[in-house]
């Protein structure tokens, strides 16, 4: 037996091939278990609701509702959709007034919680009844990032990061993930936690530079963004980009729309491809990754609904 | 002293050759990548051709220093080589795309154990 084996060592070529299908073959399993395998899976349990929010059904949805496609009004939420054009570029904001932070939600694709689980921003809104919708924190890509999601701990695995909280009284609040363990936000009344980043304004102060970016990426890209004007009245910015018609914002620029809308608080979510919004049953922008036009499939979502 | 390209051993000089130009091939391949990258980069894709350069170089040393490259050397060389470089290829692909992976540190790991193993093999 160890003498066949020492043969393989000493043959040119045999030890390369069986070694390099090894090495190969490791590889496509690695790749295929960070983009495709799903795990970690967890059912989100039916009519899990944070504490203090229960209560929200169908029949306590605000009255008759005022719906165009621009504008949505009930007696609970109110969004206004407006499309603007700054720096060459589309850009999509919804100013919402809620009477209820619970209306301000977020939801998993397919209803669960795990790794490699996508689905479109539109089919997660669609699934879900929101009245409006825009892509997550993509957290179902990185196996860091607190996820707290409706008033449920999904993941306490932080990082030096800056993460948002959505707390019950409605305020968003930052603060860094290796500071603070998830169980202890979650005690202090968090309801939604998302870690992407990074944080656009604080104290209504810009918070990123001119050069500041994702991963270094590109300056321009089509962005997701979520800011706080005061408690329930929440403001969302999403841009296209890397398009001839569109071409995309830096976070300087993002911080800068933000602090225009007079928020105090924003927050930069996943972009570029997976940049999405959705309202009254259809998506809104110009969702691409450069290459293709259209959705891309993603984690999660932020959503305005019952 | 001096001495001339043309003193290194055959075999080393072709693996030296043959490391020179798998060290081209990743140079090229990685700015290729980075060209769909949308402008975002990782060290380990932009450095992907390193890993092979060394082993050019470690030939190229051995060349002058007269020493013989035993097959078993040669094999764990290549091995310790095509793991870290196909490890930095990975982890490029993972950071560029904002991702990572448990298992980028085992191709490290093997990697060097293997380009050590080779080396001081080579020396003994």
């Amino acid at each position: 037996m160890a003498k066949p084996m020492k043969n393989v060592f000493k043959k040119p070529y045999a030890f390369g091939i069986l070694y390099g299908s090894l090495l190969v073959s490791f590889s496509i399993f690695v790749l295929l278990d960070t983009f495709v395998i799903p795990k970690g899976i967890t059912k989100v349990v039916e009519g899990e609701t944070a504490e203090g929010t229960e209560g929200v059904t169908e029949e306590a949805a605000g009255g008759e509702a005022l719906y165009t496609d621009s504008f949505y009004r009930d007696d609970k939420i109110t969004v206004n959709i407006t499309v603007t054009r700054e720096y060459e570029t589309q850009i999509y904001i919804a100013d919402i007034k809620l009477k209820n932070i619970s209306l301000l939600k977020t939801a998993f694709a397919r209803n669960t919680y795990g790794r490699n689980i996508k689905q479109a921003t539109s089919e997660i809104a669609e699934e879900n009844k929101a009245i409006l919708a825009i892509n997550g924190d993509y957290y179902g890509f990185r196996d860091y990032g607190y996820v707290i999601r409706n008033g449920t701990l999904y993941r306490d695995n932080g990082n030096a990061a800056e993460a948002l909280a959505v707390m019950a009284d409605g305020s968003f609040q930052i603060f860094k993930e290796d500071s603070v363990s998830a169980s202890s936000l979650l005690e202090e009344g968090a309801l939604q936690v998302l870690s992407f980043g990074p944080v656009l304004l604080e104290d209504s102060t810009i918070m990123v530079s001119e050069d500041t970016e994702v991963g270094k990426a590109m300056l321009s890209n089509p962005r997701t963004a979520m800011g706080m004007v005061s408690p329930l009245h929440y403001v969302f910015v999403v841009s296209d980009g890397r398009s001839e018609e569109s071409t995309g914002l830096s976070l300087y620029q993002l911080a800068m729309i933000l602090q225009e809308l007079d928020c105090s608080t924003a927050y930069n979510l996943d972009g570029g491809g997976s940049s999405t919004i959705w309202f009254n049953g259809k998506v809104i922008n110009n969702p691409t990754d450069g290459r293709r036009a259209g959705e891309r499939q993603v984690s999660d979502i932020v959503y305005i609904g019952y | 002293m001096t001495l001339s390209i043309l003193d290194i051993k055959d075999r080393e000089k072709r693996s030296c050759g043959n490391y020179i130009i798998i060290a081209v091939c990743c140079y090229f391949f990685s700015s290729i990548y980075n060209l769909f990258g949308h402008g975002v980069h990782s060290f380990y894709m932009d450095f992907l051709f390193l890993w092979p350069l060394l082993g050019a170089v470690w030939y190229l040393l051995v060349s002058f220093l007269h020493k013989h490259s035993g097959r078993i050397s040669r094999n764990a060389m290549g091995a310790g080589t095509a793991t870290l470089t196909a490890g930095s290829l990975l982890k490029g692909i993972f950071e560029i795309a904002g991702t990572s992976s448990p298992y980028e540190e085992i191709f490290f790991l093997i990697g060097m154990v293997l380009l050590a193993a080779g080396m001081i093999s080579n020396l003994l």
